[in-house]
């Protein structure tokens, strides 16, 4: 038997994090996104001290090249950005299956995925012989723990990711990125979103019994204030991008009229 | 065994009404099958205990997810057509998943070994001259491990050339598809090493490490 920890959308909250790794035991930690993008050298601590191997799969707020080089120095840290990997624990062996970023028709980089990434996913879990037990997207599928966030059950995966069901017909899909604690079923499966780690909300999972369950640490801690800094990060992140888009525009501009003049 | 999931051009909206199975001649052994949760269509063929099966996963754009052989690829086109003649499924679907399914079994049939020949040819016809043409030792060193990843994609693109494609490829697939096909399913790691290998045996001085 397996216990993992869920623990989603963190959004730079580590004393959180803290509270919720000392909240219960478990085997394996999987972090489906959405974990850190401005504090990263407070998580990269609290990552090295934690013994049990570690599945991150990033989400669309999250800095990855940091993942990158925890990766880098650290064995039992799997970065899924879209990949699968098979994991021998107690005895058990369990496949995982990974896919970071939100869903964008148009773009591809470290925080969305396209189609060609799902398709890239899908053909490498055909290859595999074995049968996925966890997939982990950050993104949710349509009507897979998807509820909007102050809606009557409004819903907002994506249809995109039922290729992966198919697919890999997994036993259980952990997503994230709605903020909102949901566990349901389809057909054989179990779709699991713990919520939002930043308010104290995380997932246990038994891997024999396939027991879902949602637990809650008191935040002990100005929340709003603290969510408040980390959306102020989040404004200034946006604005300096805006500006670079403007200026890098005007650029490609000057270079361009530069060009015809010569 | 073609083990694959492909996008398709054309898009399947999944099935708006039931299907009257008992009216479709569909042969023993084939399941057609929708999955509730996801509309998809399933087209299955049981042999000595195996599996093999086509799904058409609906959306924009649409999939097709195959684990299909040439023995039970007979059985579950003809379900396919079946379909196809009940008005379920469009024959333009039907015609671009025959045609995937034509391309990847031709890709099944070229093996390594034909891989690995025209990469040989490619070294010795072209990329010797290269090397002796060229006298810096220098360019040479950065130049050649650059080879390694051209000349397996050089070699995927002669064997394209060389293939008997069927007319109905050839409407369904451009050019550019078919070689971006062939390139992705032939470049494999183990025909850049070889090709590594290859050309390290025709040149004295080489960096350790590619």
């Amino acid at each position: 038997m397996v216990r993992i920890l869920v623990i989603s959308d963190l959004h730079d909250n580590s004393l959180m994090f803290q509270k919720l790794l000392k909240a219960t035991d478990f085997d394996l930690l999987v972090l489906p996104g959405d974990i850190c993008e401005f504090r990263c050298s407070h998580f990269v601590k609290l990552l090295k001290g934690i013994r049990n191997p570690i599945i991150i799969v990033p989400g669309n707020h999250d800095c990855v090249p940091c993942f990158r080089k925890i990766v880098d120095s650290l064995e039992k840290i799997y970065l899924l950005i879209n990949d699968v990997t098979v994991l021998n624990m107690n005895g058990e062996k369990i496949v995982v299956a990974g896919l970071g970023g939100v869903y964008s028709p148009k773009r591809s980089d470290m925080h969305r995925f396209s189609v060609s990434e799902v398709l890239r996913l899908a053909n490498k879990i055909c290859r595999k012989e074995e049968r996925v037990d966890i997939l982990v997207t950050h993104e949710c599928a349509k009507h897979c723990a998807d509820i909007i966030p102050y809606t009557r059950e409004g819903r907002g995966g994506k249809e995109i990711l039922y290729l992966l069901h198919i697919v890999s017909s997994p036993k259980i899909h952990i997503c994230g990125h709605m903020h909102v604690p949901w566990i349901e079923r389809k057909g054989d499966m179990i779709c699991f979103n713990p919520g939002m780690g930043f308010l104290g909300f995380a997932g246990i999972i038994d891997t024999m019994s396939l027991e879902c369950r949602i637990i809650t640490v008191s935040p002990d801690m100005d929340v709003k204030s603290e969510w408040r800094i980390i959306y102020g990060y989040n404004y200034v992140r946006n604005v300096k991008r805006s500006y670079y888009r403007i200026f890098k525009q005007l650029a490609d501009e000057i270079d361009r009229n530069d060009k015809a003049s010569v | 065994m073609i083990k694959r999931v492909f996008k398709l051009k054309n898009i399947f909206r999944g099935l708006s009404h039931q299907i009257d199975l008992k009216k479709l001649q569909i042969e023993d052994g084939v399941k057609i099958l929708v999955d509730e949760e996801t509309n998809a269509l399933k087209l299955t063929y049981k042999r000595d205990r195996e599996e093999e099966y086509i799904i058409l996963v609906p959306g924009d754009p649409s999939f097709v997810v195959m684990k299909i052989s040439k023995k039970s690829l007979g059985a579950i086109f003809n379900a396919f057509r079946e379909l196809v003649k009940a008005r379920i499924l469009e024959e333009a679907l039907e015609e671009e998943v025959t045609c995937i399914v034509e391309v990847y079994l031709l890709l099944d049939k070229i093996t390594k070994e034909q891989l690995k020949m025209t990469i040989r040819e490619i070294i010795e016809k072209e990329v010797v001259k290269v090397i002796e043409a060229v006298r810096d030792e220098d360019f040479l060193i950065e130049f050649l491990p650059h080879l390694k990843t051209i000349v397996p994609r050089v070699a995927a693109r002669k064997i394209l050339k060389k293939i008997n494609l069927s007319e109905k490829v050839r409407r369904c697939f451009s050019y550019d598809e078919l070689e971006k096909i062939f390139v992705e399913e032939l470049v494999i790691a183990d025909a850049e090493s070889f090709t590594w290998r290859f050309i390290k045996k025709f040149i004295k001085f080489m960096p350790s490490k590619a």
